[in-house]
């Protein structure tokens, strides 16, 4: 999967990132039954299912947990370190790329995503479209 | 993910019953003493699935999906041990979702019914260990549905797993010698969680509806495998199949309970009583005669009737004297006057019930006086009805039993 996959559509609708950041560490010991893994999964797939219905969802990536380096400085100086936790609380779990026409409705297609009614936040970003910058 | 996929929902309580299964299963393996270690490998697999799939949409096989990850959680957590060789194979014999659709599994969910019902535990140990491990319910689950702290719950499965730890009690379906007995057992729990459920069945209250659905599918099981299938399951399932066909008409929007006289019986369950139909003949078997079989019978009789008027009432009557004899408890003797006033007219009623009224257990026992109360409004005699539904109101109900009783005190002193 590709970030710009508009090759074959000439109509060039702008695309975003809703980049889905959560709490590093378990917010509190509050059992997760397996009732509730199934209800917040489902309210996921029900909320990707919708995009994906109006044709919007362009790509899906999950990262990978607790792994991550980050690198600071050159040179000499130059530091890496495992994750991005230690110096951020929120991390990246994964992202969307959706099709939208702004970014106002790119908010209000992620107003009901479920990332944040279970404590997490998204961000979003528009995808620059690089190839009209060079033509 | 490729976003051209259907992608379909989940199958109502997938998570719980599956994590009933593998928590099952893990524990033959693991052995009895180590149900903490089946149920946290288990929640680690359901977990990562929980982090996975709304980034990856749900796999085409989610239980497979799910018991694949289980599987090598299961190796990971005993890695370390001498017994790792024996135990890995096992376990990868196990977790094939070939292995898992084959009898082997539900012998291993049989043996964990029967391991967390043992005598041994006490009652309330073996209802809340029976709904966590076969039924996947959580803590805080638990103690919703029965309106209890969630530490007590918690202390109680401690207790209960510290049981089978002292105890010995062993993973396996009891022998033939045994069965009869320990089923008693099994029965008892699965009919507590189906009377929790269906005591309190209010819409705002989910969890407790689920109890009924558990209940039944637990007594599905027990009928599905020839070792426990015995009749008194099937007289169990039958009457938990009736009462449940009637849920729906019992409590109206604003959770106000109807009376079995008062319910739109269009809106009885067609497909639960036909379900029941087929295991009341099952249950006919053999010579044993339990209170299930009674009760499945008079529940029968009810869902068979074309109204409250036309009820084979003597028939009920009858029952309900066969009930008597297995068990002289007031409130069957209760259910019996209700039962023989439809047939021989309110007298015949009140006669009966004034026959139990100075028994202890009737003491504070709302039923009583709201029955008594009912059979005096029908003769017309207000002011002692009116006697009753007062007195009926003193004892400890619950909400919308109470909004019943007022209801029915205003009306009898309307004038």
């Amino acid at each position: 999967m590709t970030a710009s996959s508009s090759s074959e559509k000439e109509k060039e609708v702008p695309e975003y990132m809703l980049i889905a950041l959560s709490q590093s560490e378990a917010p509190s010991d509050m059992e997760i039954t397996p009732e509730m893994i199934q209800a917040v999964i489902q309210k996921y797939n029900d909320w990707a299912e919708k995009l994906q219905r109006e044709g919007r969802l362009k790509g899906i990536n999950k990262l990978c947990d607790g792994t991550g380096r980050v690198l600071r400085g050159f040179g000499e100086s130059q530091v890496v370190t495992d994750g991005p936790y230690a110096e951020t609380k929120e991390v990246i779990g994964g992202y969307w790329i959706v099709e939208a026409a702004n970014y106002d409705e790119a908010v209000a297609l992620s107003r009901d995503c479920p990332q944040l009614e279970f404590g997490g936040s998204i961000e979003v970003r528009e995808v620059e479209d690089l190839s009209k910058l060079g033509g | 993910m490729d976003t051209d996929t259907k992608i379909d929902g989940l199958v109502d309580h997938l998570f719980r019953h599956q994590a009933g299964r593998m928590v099952s299963t893990l524990t033959r393996i693991f052995g009895p003493h180590r149900i903490d270690l089946a149920e946290e490998v288990v929640q680690d697999a359901l977990l990562r699935a929980l982090q996975v799939w709304p980034f990856r949409g749900l796999p085409e096989n989610p239980v497979g999906w799910l018991i694949e990850v289980a599987k090598n959680r299961a190796l990971d957590a005993l890695r370390r041990e001498a017994s790792f060789q024996s135990k890995s194979e096992e376990i990868i014999r196990a977790f094939t979702p070939a292995a898992q659709r084959q009898g082997q599994l539900l012998d291993d969910e049989l043996s964990m019914m029967f391991m967390a019902c043992h005598p041994a535990i006490s009652r309330e140990g073996r209802v809340a260990l029976t709904l966590k491990t076969v039924g996947g319910f959580g803590v805080s689950e638990i103690a919703r549905a029965f309106l209890a702290r969630e530490a007590t719950i918690a202390q109680r499965l401690v207790r209960a797993k510290r049981q089978i730890r002292d105890e010995r009690i062993q993973f396996e379906l009891p022998s033939d010698a045994d069965i009869s007995a320990r089923m008693d057992s099994v029965l008892e729990v699965i009919y507590l969680l189906f009377n929790e459920g269906y005591a309190a069945h209010r819409g705002e209250n989910l969890v407790r509806k689920d109890l009924c659905q558990e209940a039944i599918r637990l007594c599905e099981m027990l009928v599905r495998h020839s070792a426990t299938d015995r009749p008194k399951c099937h007289a169990l399932l039958a009457l938990m199949l009736f009462q449940a066909a009637r849920l729906s008409a019992r409590v109206g929007e604003g959770g106000d309970l109807f009376l079995l006289e008062e319910q739109d019986r269009a809106l009885w369950d067609t497909r639960l009583i036909h379900r029941g139909l087929h295991h009341l003949d099952c249950c006919a078997e053999g010579d044993e005669m339990t209170e299930y079989h009674l009760q499945a019978g008079i529940a029968a009789c009810h869902v068979a009737a074309e109204s409250y008027e036309r009820t084979d009432w003597p028939r009920i009557v009858e029952l309900y004297d066969r009930l008597w004899e297995l068990n002289p408890s007031p409130v069957v003797a209760l259910n019996r006057a209700v039962a023989l006033s439809r047939w021989r007219g309110p007298e015949a009623g009140i006669a009966a019930m004034e026959q139990i009224a100075s028994h202890p257990a009737m003491n504070h026992y709302y039923l009583l006086p709201a029955t008594m109360g009912e059979l005096w409004s029908e003769m017309g005699e207000r002011g002692k009805a009116a006697e009753c539904f007062r007195q009926a109101l003193e004892c400890s109900c619950s909400e919308p039993e109470r909004r019943f009783l007022l209801r029915k005190l205003e009306t009898t002193t309307i004038q």
